[in-house]
């Protein structure tokens, strides 16, 4: 028991298992954070983050241009520790989340970088796809619990609530949004 | 958050855009429901453009489809079929229709109606679906039906018309309240338009001249919008919806006895008193558990 966790922890330190040149992983909810934070009044930040997140990924370590990223977050699992906040911002006065109850990401091109992956795609927000882009950091590998293998990234990203039509109650809540996602893949 | 003194620019412009259209329509010797319309109608979007409130295009949310289709489709309706005098069974019909045709046009889109998680995954199977539209389009076009009994018995112009704003005005505050601030602010102009040109109304009008259809149509979307978007309880916007048909009780025996100005009175006294139980409800169950954003 104490070897195979010994075991385990050294793998996933060590990183780097040597994945297969393409690989698709499949987001393991229970190690993916999908977090924000807005301005309040310009006084101070509120953090959220969603409960509900989805997707899987296609990495490509040998062409990394052919890798993919999708994700899905459901609008009303968000969660800022205040139940009255969190139903107001599911109303039509933020996300909407009846009219509008998936937030997506869907990747359209991928590039290697110094840093690691210059991802480009559409996010969907509010009923509105924008592009975005974002440099993904991370993409280490770890073999946990042993037969699992997983893979995971981090970014952060800043777009403005008005560009998707969320733009109401501006300035007492912010506009810009900071997001931050990390997440983690397991092998298919 | 809107200020409190826009929020007053706003109701104070509503109220005298619609008083003043109606009153420049009647020294015309311009009468009828089409007057009526047209003054309630650039009251209420005089306001909203003061809250800095416009519907959208492309239309892709409640409040869109409420200010840029139900309303302004209601208003037509009513200037038309009641400018044209149409026959009582013909109007019926008319009401029932458009009264129907108000929670789909809301719900549109919404994952009410929609499988946006895959097959099935509407939150109202299709059988359900139909009986829920077709139940509140019944109870809009009976309670439509009522007010216009109401209005016709008490030969009065405004009674009805002060206590659909009065409701208006409730509705609002209540959806506010239940979390969908900017679709319970739409609520507020309406109710401040209605007031205005029904205070004009009041010096020659005759009942026909008015038409209760606004704002009951307004009602009934401003409380759909919080109940099915918003946290608007079920049993406080059956209150609120109904509240309008209290102004009907001073008709009924012994109270018909009494003088008309008195009735009308009662009767907008007693549905202040519902709408402000139900509102008083909403603030309380909001004070209690608000820190809010």
């Amino acid at each position: 028991m104490l070897k195979s966790g010994l075991l385990a922890v050294a793998t996933i330190l060590g990183g780097q298992s040597g994945a297969r040149a393409a690989d698709t992983y499949s987001i393991d909810p229970a190690h993916t954070s999908a977090t924000f934070k807005v301005e309040h009044l310009g006084l101070s930040w509120i953090h959220g983050r969603f409960n509900d997140v989805a997707g899987e990924f296609r990495v490509d370590s040998a062409n990394p241009s052919s890798s993919r990223f999708a994700l899905t977050i459901k609008s009303e699992s968000l969660d800022t520790a205040n139940k009255k906040r969190d139903e107001h911002l599911a109303s039509p006065d933020f996300f909407n989340a009846k009219q509008f109850p998936v937030v997506s990401f869907k990747s359209t091109a991928v590039k290697a970088v110094e840093k690691g992956l210059e991802v480009t795609g559409d996010l969907t927000l509010h009923g509105e796809t924008k592009p975005v882009t974002f440099l993904l950091t991370g993409g280490k590998t770890a073999e946990f619990p042993p037969g699992v293998h997983r893979r995971g990234y981090t970014t952060h990203l800043k777009i403005k609530r008005s560009d998707y039509g969320m733009d109401k109650m501006i300035p007492a809540a912010g506009d810009e949004i900071h997001i931050e996602v990390s997440f983690e893949g397991v092998k298919s | 958050m809107t200020e409190p003194v826009t929020l007053l620019e706003a109701l104070t412009a509503a109220a005298m855009v619609s008083a003043l259209t109606w009153a420049i329509g009647r020294w015309a010797g311009r009468g009828g429901c089409w007057v009526w319309c047209l003054a309630v109608g650039l009251g209420f979007y005089l306001g909203l453009a003061i809250l800095g409130v416009r519907p959208r295009w492309p239309i892709r949310e409640d409040q869109d489809r409420f200010l840029g289709l139900v309303l302004p489709g209601i208003l037509a309706a009513e200037a038309v079929c009641r400018s044209l005098k149409t026959p009582s069974r013909l109007g019926a019909a008319a009401r029932l229709v458009a009264a129907t045709a108000v929670a789909p046009v809301l719900l549109h889109g919404s994952s009410y109606v929609v499988d946006h998680a895959g097959p099935g995954s509407a939150e109202w199977p299709s059988a359900w679906r139909w009986l829920i539209f077709g139940g509140l389009g019944l109870a809009t076009a009976c309670n439509w039906s009522g007010l216009v009994w109401i209005q016709t018995r008490s030969g009065s112009a405004v009674r009805v018309l002060v206590a659909l704003a009065t409701a208006a005005l409730g509705a609002g505050l209540a959806v506010m309240l239940s979390g969908y601030a900017s679709g319970g602010l739409t609520a507020l102009p309406l109710a401040a338009a209605i007031v205005g040109a029904s205070i004009a109304a009041s010096f020659r009008a005759e009942a026909p001249d008015t038409a209760p259809g606004v704002g009951l149509i307004g009602l009934e979307g401003v409380l759909m919008m919080g109940a099915f978007f918003g946290r608007l309880r079920t049993a406080e916007a059956v209150v609120l919806f109904l509240a309008p048909l209290l102004a009907g009780i001073p008709e009924a025996y012994p109270l018909s006895r009494l003088g008309p100005r008195f009735r009308t009175v009662l009767g907008v006294g007693l549905t202040a008193c519902a709408v402000a139980a139900a509102t008083a409800t909403t603030w309380r169950r909001f004070a209690a558990d608000a820190v809010g954003l």
